[in-house]
């Protein structure tokens, strides 16, 4: 019952992914009156970076929920599988940024301090990986879970950094609002920001499913132990 | 572990990729000088205090063709999330063989316990 209705989130998911593509490819303009058809870029690279925001957020709510809330470890399992899909999807939106930068600004992308968000992205992705290489560095579930919330909460307050980045460190290379008077840029720019997330919700959902396969092998694993000794 | 450590690597795979083809300074294939398109796209991207972009369709076809740019965009992100979705069902499918067999095993050797668990 479980697979199935994941493998109906999947198919959703991939199918409004494709929807999006054949969007871009049959219906928006082919080519921006400054940016040429490198603005094609664009409804991959602004539904995986809103959409890897907004899954680090449900990686902190979740962090939260553990902390405050009777530490069940579902919230636990949430969070890693948030903070999974949130890196991928931020990987995505840097690797289509970079393309992007390359094609508009000929330069792989403003190192650094010259862009606030860009800076600020930088250490989003740096802090998550780190979140995964210090979760694999602490053997007792418990306090693996306790010290993994901390610092998945810490690191949700570089999350909305990034979204004020340009409001609050000023403009360079990334703007903070989008405007189009082309509804069909309008309607793809939304559909495709759906599309992301109900993927990366599907993906999030198996990815705790394996965490959760992997509590029972451990298990199993405790089970044998205890009764070989 | 195991799998936390092939998600890291797959993405600073990508990252680092770009950055060493960044060091590079590898001239833009198939586009005769996207250079000549940055002085006109700083001003729709580059929008100093402003902090915005207005996205409109062109008239007629004057910038130059980036093309393959947007197909190694769409193509790497395609790579990204198909090549995370099959690792995913991948071990998803052996841990699922695995569990299967500790509990049989488990069964076998102590149906008492089991039946009683």
């Amino acid at each position: 019952m479980k697979s199935k209705s994941l493998a109906i989130h999947y198919t959703i998911g991939w199918l409004c992914v494709i929807g999006t593509l054949a969007m871009v490819g049959f219906w928006v303009p082919p080519e921006e009156k400054e940016l040429g058809n490198s603005y094609l870029i664009f409804f991959w690279h602004f539904p995986s970076a809103i959409n890897c925001m907004n899954i680090f957020m449900i990686a902190g709510v979740n962090c939260a929920l553990y902390l405050w809330k009777g530490r069940k470890s579902s919230s636990d399992l949430w969070t890693v599988a948030a903070i999974e899909v949130g890196l991928l999807a931020c990987s995505v939106t840097l690797v289509t940024g970079f393309i992007w930068a390359r094609a508009a600004w000929g330069e792989w992308g403003t190192w650094m301090f010259a862009d606030p968000r860009l800076l600020s992205v930088y250490i989003m992705w740096f802090t998550y990986a780190a979140y995964l290489a210090f979760r694999g560095s602490i053997d007792d579930p418990r306090k693996r879970q306790i010290f993994c919330a901390a610092f998945g909460l810490i690191a949700t307050i570089n999350v909305p950094i990034v979204y004020f980045a340009i409001r609050v460190f000023g403009s360079e290379s990334h703007p903070m609002q989008m405007t189009a008077k082309d509804s069909s840029i309008v309607v793809t720019r939304w559909f495709g920001a759906a599309a992301f997330l109900v993927l990366y919700l599907a993906m999030m959902r198996h990815r705790r499913r394996i965490y959760e396969n992997r509590a029972r092998l451990d298990r199993l694993e405790g089970a044998f132990s205890r009764v070989e000794i | 572990m195991k799998t936390r450590m092939r998600t890291l690597l797959l993405s600073a795979l990508f990252v680092l990729t770009s950055i060493g083809l960044s060091a590079q300074n590898l001239p833009p294939e198939g586009v005769e000088a996207p250079q000549a398109a940055n002085s006109a796209a700083e001003g729709a991207t580059k929008t100093g205090s402003e902090g915005q972009m207005a996205f409109g369709a062109a008239k007629s076809s004057v910038r130059p063709d980036f093309g393959s740019y947007v197909f190694w965009a769409y193509g790497l992100t395609c790579v990204l999330l198909f090549g995370f979705t099959l690792y995913t069902l991948v071990q998803t499918k052996k841990m699922d063989e695995r569990a299967a067999y500790l509990e049989e095993r488990f069964s076998r050797a102590h149906p008492v316990e089991s039946t009683a668990s």
